[in-house]
């Protein structure tokens, strides 16, 4: 992990925890509320899956069925284009008829139509390049990407970093040392990694 | 299940039972059969809690088979809280022990002259009707605790809590789950207070010594539902997400699509949802030795129940619903996981509908009873309803005797029934469904269940309110014939995505009664209990207008989207016309 991996643009804090694997899920409420991720923008958002995060066009198509540009679902993630400061959601394919409905290009997506992303909303893009964009993980999609994530580097708020570290059992919380540097800070980096065995520790 | 029991609370010198075939309701079984009785022999305008209405209680077409996800009861009757008919189901045992004993239904008439409570023992030798009222205010949890002590462990319940007994409309009915636990509901429509006004305190079901219900055509059976659960294992909704998480699963999606309600239908979106969503429930679960995957019944290979367990490791409840975590948690601004499982908990043993529950606090909340946010006040709320003080009796009564006491405008009914957890303006076509549903407002009425490859959904044109109303009148159908099966509605997405999977279905029930079932025959299973429920409620005085949406719906935006409901109300009057 390079330091300009791990760099988000605008961040002010930086924190580096290595964790036991098995407490790496402790974490995964900050990735459902959202985290900022520097990443290509102005392009759409398969672009952004493939060459943003490397993931495949077979994970792509048969993992993220249930994707969100700023609230909207997507139905053609080749038609929207992700720009500097939206919201991109990503999820699996979600159960019941609310999960029929919100999944992309589903038979159910016009009983959706009300708030369905529209190609028109943001066909146009007025820049190209590294931008900022808020991420969300939900399901399946958490569990596959969010271990990745976190290891590459997120920025979250502080706030909320302190409260899921606070929530941190006990044992994984000892080793990590004195966190009170966050409550001054409005915005956090924060890079997880995977310990091999014992108890966290901060880098 | 060849056999109707039927238990006349009313008969002179106690309780009658009589056992006679199944006769012209042969072959129907779940919602089919508890619509069929209830709109065949109880008065459209008899008094829900009267001697003239009927509690049926029904396990679906091929429950007690090896069928996997068979395990769905319906109960039926005609409703106290929405004054026409209702059906509600559940997943646990009993459906399947039912099965085995050979019933096709228990039909509960009349109601008896005293204020007595009564238990029922059904098992192969036959039913036993006491008078026990040593049970009186048990909750459900104690209640089955007393029956395992007096029958052992073998058993299924059905029973009541508190709210039953008193008759509350939000009353439900609870089944026992694999570890004999109340922890599976027919919240829906207030059927507890019809089985509270039959005195019926606990159905008692041993199948002991009996075996599995044998289909017509074994090999074909076999065949068919080892397909069928192959289907469900390979798909990443039921063999994946559902068992990992369990349904809360929803709760970020439905978030982050700004269709969550929040502080009683105020906002689309809960700041607090990445605390209680499936995703964090499950990881909590897993941290204090409960499980978020596990079955409320054998047979089931989804597994999305799971068990809940307290900050010491001690059970609580079972991992609550995605339903009961909206509705105790963003709809009342509670963000605290472990105050929404104690609402459950307290829920499933005083015996309430969750939905109701958290809708009717939700309300009270914003009468100004207690603060939004408050999981204590909402704790302490659900506390006087299991006292039956003047105020429980209110809120028991569910949303909108609730907002009618405290003089509330948005209350979020539809046939006095609380809306579920996705906001209509948001989601139009679910809408559709919560209006112009048999049932009151029902997130289950309209399901995902295969109208594509039923090919009775037809194009849709996105932009056209048109098609909001064909595909909510084809959910309907479809959704209304599933029900009657006994199959769990999670199957829903691998039969509909997977033609095999959905054919294997038929399959199963073309093996189970010997006939060649045809999607055909699903439609018009569907449409015809369809009808039957709308006749009867038809004669109970519903009408068009009670097929609406609240009025706020469509005066009030909703954020982040800032929309309204939209479907005309004369659109709305086309869904039924077939």
């Amino acid at each position: 992990m390079t330091e300009s991996n791990l760099a988000v643009p605008g961040a002010a804090g930086r924190l580096c925890l290595t964790v036991p694997a098995d407490r790496v899920p402790c974490f995964f409420p900050l990735l459902q509320k959202g985290f900022v991720l520097g990443v290509p923008v102005g392009c759409p958002i398969r672009v952004l899956l493939r060459d943003g995060l490397g993931l495949t066009d077979e994970y792509i198509e048969t993992r993220l069925q249930t994707v969100f540009l700023d609230g909207k679902p997507v139905d053609d993630i080749d038609g929207a284009f992700i720009r500097d400061g939206e919201t991109l959601a990503l999820a699996p394919a979600m159960p019941g008829l609310m999960g029929a409905m919100l999944r992309r290009g589903g038979f159910y997506a016009p009983m959706r139509s009300g708030i369905t992303h529209r190609d028109d909303d943001n066909a146009a893009p007025r820049w190209i390049g590294e931008g900022r964009i808020t991420m969300k993980l939900f399901g399946m999609a958490l569990r596959e990407l969010g271990p990745k994530l976190l290891e590459r580097g997120i920025e979250v708020g502080a706030g909320d970093l302190s409260e899921v570290i606070r929530e941190l059992p006990g044992d994984c919380r000892e080793g990590l040392g004195d966190l009170e540097g966050l409550e001054g800070q409005a915005r956090v980096t924060l890079r997880v990694t995977i310990a091999q065995e014992g108890k966290g520790t901060r880098d | 299940m060849e056999k109707l029991l039927r238990i006349n609370m009313s008969a002179e010198g106690g309780p009658a039972v009589s056992v006679i075939p199944v006769g012209e309701y042969a072959g129907l079984g779940g919602r089919a059969l508890t619509s069929a009785v209830v709109s065949k022999e109880v008065p459209p305008l008899a008094h829900p809690l009267g001697e003239d209405n009927k509690l049926v209680i029904a396990p679906g077409m091929l429950s007690g088979t090896i069928a996997a996800m068979s395990g769905r009861c319906s109960v039926g009757a005609k409703s106290p809280l929405t004054g026409g008919i209702k059906e509600s189901n559940s997943g646990g045992q009993a459906s399947q022990v039912l099965a085995r004993l050979g019933y096709a239904a228990i039909i509960l008439e009349g109601k008896p002259g005293e204020n007595d409570l009564y238990k029922v023992f059904v098992n192969k030798d036959g039913v036993k009707v006491t008078r026990d009222n040593s049970l009186k205010m048990l909750g459900n949890y104690d209640l089955v605790e007393k029956m395992k002590g007096e029958h052992g462990d073998k058993i299924a319940c059905v029973s009541i809590g508190p709210a039953g007994e008193m008759k509350m409309c939000a009353a439900s009915v609870a089944f026992t789950d694999m570890e004999l636990r109340p922890t599976r509901h027919a919240g829906r429509g207030g059927l507890g207070a019809v089985m509270g006004s039959k005195g019926v305190k606990v159905i008692v079901l041993d199948d002991t010594g009996t075996s599995h219900c044998a289909p017509k055509d074994p090999d074909k059976f076999k065949a068919a539902n080892k397909t069928f659960v192959d289907g469900l294992r390979k798909h990443p909704v039921t063999g994946e997400g559902l068992p990992s998480f369990g349904t809360n699963i929803l709760a970020n999606v439905i978030n982050e699509a700004g269709a969550y309600p929040t502080h009683n239908f105020l906002w689309g979106r809960f700041v607090g949802t990445s605390k209680i969503s499936g995703e964090t429930e499950a990881e909590l679960e897993k941290a204090r030795g409960g499980n978020p995957t596990h079955g409320c019944h054998r047979g089931c290979v989804i597994r999305c129940s799971g068990i809940f367990h307290d900050k010491d490791g001690h059970y609580l409840t079972k991992q609550p619903e995605y339903e009961t975590v909206w509705a105790h948690g963003a709809n009342c601004g509670i963000d605290n996981i472990d105050e929404i499982a104690m609402l459950d908990r307290l829920d499933d043993d005083y015996g309430l509908d969750t939905i109701e529950m958290g809708a009717t606090i939700g309300v009270a909340m914003e009468a100004g009873i207690a603060r939004f946010g408050d999981g204590q006040a909402a704790i302490n709320l659900i506390r006087e309803v299991g006292k039956g003080s003047a105020l429980g009796r209110i809120l028991g009564n569910g949303a909108a005797m609730t907002g009618r006491a405290f003089g509330v405008e948005r209350v979020p009914v539809v046939k006095n029934q609380a809306l579920p957890a996705y906001d209509p303006r948001a989601i139009q076509g679910i809408g559709v469904t919560y209006a112009t549903s048999t049932m009151g407002a029902d997130h289950t009425a309209g399901y995902a269940v295969a109208t594509n490859i039923l090919k009775v959904g037809g194009y849709v044109d996105p932009l056209k309110p048109e098609g909001q109303i064909e595909l909510s009148r084809n959910l309907q159908i479809a959704t209304a014939a599933i029900d009657s099966t006994g199959m769990c509605l999670f199957i829903a997405f691998a039969v509909m995505d997977q033609p095999e999977t959905f054919q294997a279905l038929l399959d199963l029930l073309s093996a189970f009664y010997g006939v060649n079932m045809t999607g055909d025959d699903v439609t018009a299973l569907g449409k015809k209990v369809l009808t039957w429920e709308r006749e009867f409620n038809a004669q109970a005085g519903l009408t068009k207008a009670q097929d609406r949406l609240p009025e706020f719906f469509r005066k009030e935006l909703l954020p982040p989207h800032n929309v309204t409901f939209q479907v005309s109300d004369a659109d709305l009057d086309k869904v039924f016309d077939w």
